[in-house]
């Protein structure tokens, strides 16, 4: 599904944000991508969705190989593709519904998809009765959700998501979890970026801990550091 | 869906940025109303040339009392000459006839004439039209020739004054129309910061990139669009109350009628739209990258 091959990013000011860094990552698998602050997991991320280009090596993500796909197939691309982030990026002069809804609406969508979608979706992360909420009346955790929500209502092959619960408590954050847990059993790939460690230890799954950019461990059913 | 989705965001973003929306239309409008202005003179001048010469550039005028083997004499000799490129006789008729076609507009000009005021004469297309003094002077003394006129001789003084005008309008058009683009520009600009959320999260979810761009194209289109719908607003208000003033005053030069500015309205409007779309596009093109 997704496979890195000798991937080096350098930016501009000649810093290594990744350091030929080899993964691969096959369907369905749930991985972690774990490591401190400026190891090189969000500029993972910015790579597998196109939005920035590697200096060396070749990126394939979905049978594409990134490096060759024109410009213009990068937004067919996405669309395999969901993301959730650390700050929701929620529309706040928009429902909840309408959030959703936005996603589908921007990729031609037709309306009738729309309505019976939408609601759908909705109801799987548990927002089924608060569709007419505006984001700023919702909680972290259920903004979260909405946001989960847009990015899986497509149903992508790929779910990436970058810190999902770093602006959420514990106990929210295991209920996100459980959700994302949900859509992996789906059949999606979920990639996710974190440094919470008691996430990663309760969940027991793939662990690719980057350092400095390399990749200093990559562990089948892991936990958040050796020491743990 | 699509249409209702792009006319939402459009008439969003015009209200949005009224202000400078207001200023880009005005000045789209000046500059359209100023590059009508400067076809509709075109369009006069044109009149009056097409009046006087008929696309040639010297008359023969024939006396009234000239004989048919003194006309077929003039008709040999001009056909000879190697100066002509061409020569046409145009009877009392034809000239009378050509005289109703220019004043279509204003048929009391020539209601009350009868043919016959109409004096007939030689048309001649000179393969050089500076020759005229060389025709000139071999006609000289040919019996039945009332006069000999070289429209081009008289058009050229009496135009360079309207010539000097009309590219002046057309300069500062220019000069406006470049001011209505940067304004255009700096409106869809401003539509686009304004919505950058949005447009951060059309880019994730996979909308592609003329979808998140058409309804900043629409708002500026659309915002060329009225300010050329308002120059031919303009320009009709322009000729009632003035090129219509001309047309009285003024009865024997033809005036300009309602199909003259009829004929500037796809010109300016695609003038308008062409401007305002290329601006936009050059707006966008820096904040709407992949």
């Amino acid at each position: 599904m997704i496979k890195l091959v000798h991937v080096t990013k350098v930016y501009k000011d000649s810093v290594k944000a990744l350091d030929d860094v080899s993964v691969e990552i096959g369907k369905g698998e749930f991985v972690f991508v774990v490591g401190p602050s400026g190891s090189g997991k969000s500029t993972l991320i910015r790579l597998l969705l196109k939005e920035e280009e590697p200096t060396r090596g070749d990126i394939y993500v979905a049978g594409k190989h990134l490096g060759r796909l024109s410009p213009w197939k990068v937004p067919y691309l996405r669309r395999n593709i969901g993301t959730v982030f650390q700050d929701f990026k929620l529309l706040p002069d928009k429902t909840v519904f309408e959030n959703v809804a936005f996603a589908l609406e921007v990729i031609g969508k037709p309306r009738h998809v729309i309505n019976q979608r939408v609601p759908e979706i909705l109801e799987l992360v548990g927002l089924g009765s608060k569709l007419h909420n505006y984001p700023d009346e919702l909680s972290g955790g259920e903004q979260q959700r909405v946001s989960i929500a847009r990015a899986f209502v497509n149903r992508p092959l790929i779910l990436l998501a970058d810190e999902p619960t770093g602006n959420l408590d514990p106990a929210t954050s295991v209920e996100i979890m459980k959700l994302l847990d949900r859509i992996n059993r789906t059949g999606t790939t979920v990639i996710m970026a974190t440094h919470d460690n008691a996430i990663v230890d309760a969940m027991r799954r793939r662990v690719v801990e980057l350092d400095q950019g390399r990749v200093v461990r990559d562990q089948a059913r892991g936990v958040y550091g050796y020491g743990a | 869906m699509r249409v209702e989705y792009y006319f939402k965001e459009t008439v969003q973003g015009l209200r949005r940025n009224g202000l400078l929306a207001f200023a880009a239309v005005s000045t789209a409008f000046i500059a359209l109303f100023l590059l009508g202005m400067a076809l509709l003179v075109r369009a006069q001048v044109n009149k009056v040339i097409d009046l006087w010469t008929a696309g040639v550039e010297v008359s023969v005028f024939l006396e009234d009392t000239i004989s048919p083997a003194q006309q077929q004499h003039l008709a040999s000799l001009l056909a000879s000459m190697p100066e002509v490129a061409s020569v046409r006789y145009e009877s009392k008729q034809q000239a009378y006839e050509r005289a109703k076609e220019i004043f279509r507009d204003q048929p009391e000009v020539i209601q009350n004439v009868e043919p016959d005021a109409f004096p007939a004469s030689f048309r001649v297309k000179l393969a050089d039209p500076e020759q005229f003094r060389v025709i000139q002077a071999r006609l000289q003394g040919q019996p039945g020739i009332d006069d000999i006129v070289d429209h081009r001789q008289l058009l050229t003084r009496l135009f360079a004054l309207t010539d000097v005008f009309r590219v002046g309008m057309f300069g500062v058009a220019v000069l406006m129309l470049v001011a209505a683009a940067a304004l255009i520009g700096n409106t869809v600009r401003m539509a686009v910061f304004a919505r950058r959320r949005e447009i951060g999260i059309m880019r994730l979810v996979g909308a592609t990139n003329w979808h998140i761009r058409m309804p900043f194209l629409i708002e500026g289109v659309v915002e060329g669009l009225l300010g050329a719908g308002l120059a031919v607003l303009g320009l009709f208000v322009m000729k009632v109350s003035f090129f219509d003033d001309i047309r009285k005053t003024l009865p024997f030069i033809p005036a300009l009628g309602t199909s003259d500015v009829v004929a500037t309205v796809p010109i300016l409007a695609v003038a308008g739209v062409a401007v305002a779309a290329l601006a936009s596009l050059v707006a966008m093109r820096r904040f709407l990258e992949v």
